[in-house]
């Protein structure tokens, strides 16, 4: 496959159904190389927002330009390379696999030797070889999945726009999905990609946007989003056999640490938020065992991109 | 822009006969038959038509032997069996296969490739006459035994596949638009309409080429004309409806040729209205005169027409564009009108109709007796006429749904919802059996009005001598026959029109108090794109 480098401007996009509006001067970019999750809540604009940048659907104000091409002004320059999946399944059930995706191949206009070398290629990327005479209604749901990519991947995009591929898998079905994208952003290929299991997109996404009620409330790198979220570091710590009164104790020392911002109980211990770098949080310990505090464990906790999520669009406040 | 797919087909390679052919076929064509050839169903209604054939040609060889005619009824009657297959059950199959497409949004799909709307619908419509003719071959060896009985004049033989092939033509090009026009939930139901509308289609054919007395009929003069210029109509129509749901399944994103494709429109409206105008005129100058000497049924029916013709024009519109989208075309001030929910869109038609009605009549009446008949009463009675007509359709349709809900019919879902095809025509229906009454009077044939309402008020008004009309036709059999065709015209946009002004009266609350969602558009949003609208 060729390696493509396309760079996709969300730019001042809005969309309005009537008195709604669906999408609200939203501005986001991913590009080449890289799984960009989109991720929000049911009604945040996610799925309109991939149809216009899919050509689907018109905007009311705003772009969206694949490598500077307007898919407003210019959807059929931009359709070749573009890729939509989207979140209902579109299988044409009575036909095969192998039917199946040389219709799609024929609706590209691939003919003769190149349409059944490019099906070749698309079949063994899939991973669909053993499945060519089978009827689409028989395919399980990840098998289809792997069918849709494989429609996806028939003019070869360089724009993959992927809207909840993952939704109804089972986890190994997950687990194949997630390394095809990977390897499909390792070519070169710029990728968005929606979904509901936040920890999935953890795992593939170089990037995220969140948006809700049709406004982004944070585009960054996964990294970014967590400090985004928390302000500093969060670290864990527990006691051993924590005598009464010695948990109190534990926070008011931690309090007075330099760089800790916020301390939390927990069940055998505490946790709490520092701004300092590895050698103070090092300090820290060494001044808790220094104070008398059996110390069984101390270690940085990970925050996951759920709570960037719920953080950002408002919901873990309630 | 970088482009995955840069490799266009046959780029330096050596094709052979077969793998040209191979690039050249439709893909929506190759994976239409594909599907069907492996269908059941179609198996099946293909082995019972080959049956039945085989069983009528041995029935009527057997009862008429030493008839010198026996060829001859032979093959009508086996002519008439395929139009009936060709013209209904082959687009009612197919017809199923396009509204799941479209009800799963397959087509978005197939639509954001390479493939246009216009290659989509011509490879609906090649798979279909294919189909039709796999059909044909099935009862090709009894239509030959049939010509070798005798009886059969060659000029009717080829008539009738002239119409055969118009007539799947027609049948599979309504069946697509009305696939593509209406959203109706009810989409089992909705297959019965291009029954419909083959059963009317044929009829028209029967009704004008008469093929028990076809020898005869196409001796008199201006015979040959009217059929030729029914075929031609037909033809010109299939082309419109081609262009219309064409437009009709274009993305909003493709619509800002709007401007370009309403200039076509009216191009194609003209070519029908010459297409119509021509034959009768020629009529008319032999002696043969489809429409008596009649100012007010001449008027009238070219109102019909016209009204028929720019109903198609006004829907030729993007279903929801934007006000960006609308704003790029300069002429859209005029054309914004029908997009505007409620009572100004519903204002637009009904004064666009209006509109239509009067030029309509003076055109054709013009055309027809250009001596100078004062055409203000002409227009002043289809005016009438025509918004009596309008009216009495959405007070039907109003009082049918109110009865409905007020006996707890309605909620057939858990929604409130706008007339599905099937009831608007269940509506025509009864009005066709109110004036049926009407017809008796006049003593016309009452199917023809059934089939055509739009004809059935024009000759209840006739019949009933108001207008001082007369009611006799210089032959009714070929005036019934161009009301027929006339109202499988109209049938179509009568329908989508009283749709549409069923839906700008959801829009303004009028039928539907306790509208919780708009009504279902196609190539809108997904599941969680509709739930963002809501």
């Amino acid at each position: 496959m060729t390696r493509n480098t396309e760079l996709v401007e969300v730019c001042g996009l809005t969309r309005r159904y009537g008195p709604v509006t669906a999408v609200d001067g939203i501005d986001f970019r991913f590009i080449g190389g890289q799984v960009h999750g989109f991720v929000g809540p049911n009604g945040a604009g996610k799925t309109t927002t991939m149809r216009i940048v899919a050509t689907l659907e018109v905007p009311d104000a705003g772009d969206v330009l694949v490598d500077g091409v307007s898919v407003v002004d210019y959807p059929d320059q931009v359709r070749p390379v573009l890729g939509f999946m989207p979140d209902y399944l579109d299988l044409y059930r009575d036909m095969t696999v192998l039917e199946y995706l040389d219709f799609y191949a024929r609706a590209y206009r691939l003919s003769g030797a190149r349409r059944r070398r490019r099906l070749d290629d698309l079949v063994a990327f899939t991973g669909l070889e053993s499945l060519l005479e089978r009827p689409v209604e028989k395919l399980s749901k990840g098998e289809r999945q792997r069918l849709g990519l494989g429609r996806l991947l028939v003019n070869d995009p360089g724009v993959l726009v992927l809207d909840e591929p993952a939704a109804g898998l089972d986890p190994r079905a997950r687990i194949e999905l997630r390394t095809l994208l990977r390897r499909l952003a390792d070519m070169g290929k710029a990728v968005l990609v929606s979904s509901h299991i936040l920890t999935e997109l953890a795992e593939i996404c170089d990037a995220v946007t969140i948006i809700d009620q049709g406004r982004i409330r944070a585009s960054d790198t996964i990294g970014g989003l967590r400090g985004m979220v928390e302000g500093g570091v969060r670290v864990a710590v527990q006691v051993h056999d924590p005598r009464p009164g010695e948990l109190e104790h534990l926070e008011l020392h931690l309090l007075e640490q330099p760089g800790v911002v916020s301390v939390a109980h927990t069940l055998h211990g505490v946790e709490f938020v520092c701004q300092a770098g590895p050698v103070e949080r090092a300090d820290i310990l060494a001044g808790l065992v220094e104070g008398g505090f059996r110390v069984t464990d101390f270690h940085v906790v990970q925050s996951d991109l759920e709570d960037a999520f719920l953080h950002l669009t408002g919901e873990g406040e309630a | 822009m970088s482009q995955g797919v840069i490799e266009q087909s046959g780029a330096g390679e050596n094709w052979g006969w077969v793998e040209r052919i191979d690039a050249a076929l439709n893909p929506i064509l190759v994976r239409d038959l594909r599907v069907w050839l492996r269908s059941r169903r179609f198996l099946l209604v293909l082995g019972i038509a080959a049956v039945l054939t085989q069983v009528v040609t041995l029935t009527m060889i057997s009862a008429a032997a030493g008839d010198p005619m026996a060829g001859r009824t032979l093959f009508y009657a086996l002519v008439g069996g395929l139009a009936s297959l060709m013209t209904g059950v082959v687009p009612w199959m197919m017809q199923g296969g396009f509204m799941e497409e479209l009800r799963s949004r397959s087509l978005e799909l197939v639509l954001i490739s390479r493939l246009t709307p216009g290659q989509l619908v011509r490879g609906k419509v090649a798979s279909t006459v294919v189909a039709s003719f796999l059909f044909f071959s099935v009862a090709g060896p009894s239509l030959v035994i049939a010509y070798m009985i005798g009886g059969i004049d060659p000029v009717a033989a080829l008539a009738c596949a002239a119409a055969l092939i118009v007539l799947s033509l027609l049948s599979a090009v309504v069946t697509i638009l009305l696939g593509a026009v209406f959203s109706s939930r009810s989409s089992r139901l909705i297959q019965l309409v291009p029954i419909t509308s083959g059963v009317v289609s044929t009829s028209s054919i029967v009704a004008i080429a008469d093929p028990y007395e076809m020898g005869h009929v196409l001796g008199r003069p201006g015979t040959v004309q009217a059929f030729a210029g029914a075929l031609g109509v037909l033809l010109v129509f299939v082309f419109f409806l081609y262009a219309v749901a064409t437009a009709r399944l274009s993305f909003p994103a493709d619509n800002r040729d709007l401007g370009p494709r309403l200039t076509l429109s009216f191009l194609v409206s003209a070519l029908f209205l010459v297409a119509v105008g021509v034959p009768l005129a020629v009529n008319s100058r032999a002696g043969y005169d489809v429409f008596p000497d009649n100012p007010i049924r001449s008027a009238a029916t070219g109102a019909i027409l016209t009204f028929t013709l720019l109903s198609f024009l006004l829907m030729n519109t993007p279903e929801s564009p934007s006000t960006r989208v609308r704003n790029q075309w300069p002429g859209s001030w005029l054309f914004s009108l029908l997009y505007y929910p409620g009572t100004g869109r519903l204002c637009a038609y009904l004064a666009s109709h209006i509109l239509a009605l009067v030029l309509g009549s003076v055109l054709l009446d013009r055309v027809f007796h250009p001596e100078g008949v004062d055409p203000s009463p002409t227009l002043v009675v289809a005016v009438i006429a025509m918004g009596l007509w309008a009216t009495t359709v959405l007070a039907g349709a109003q009082l049918l749904q109110h009865m409905l809900r007020r006996f707890n019919l309605w909620r057939f879902g858990k929604e409130p919802r706008p007339l599905s095809v099937v009831e608007v025509a269940l509506l025509w229906t009864l009005a066709g059996l109110v004036l049926a009454p009407a017809a008796a009077i006049v003593e016309l044939d009452p199917i023809s009005l059934l089939l055509s309402p739009a004809t059935a008020l024009l000759y209840l008004l006739a019949g009933l001598n108001m207008l001082g009309l007369e009611s006799e036709s210089a032959d009714p059999g070929a005036a019934a026959g161009v009301a027929w065709i006339l109202g499988l015209i109209a049938v179509p946009c009568i329908l989508f029109w009283v749709h549409q002004i069923r839906k700008a009266a959801m829009e303004t609350r009028i039928l539907c108090r306790d509208r919780k969602q708009p009504p279902a558009r196609p190539f809108e949003g997904g599941e969680d794109g509709n739930a963002e609208q809501a």
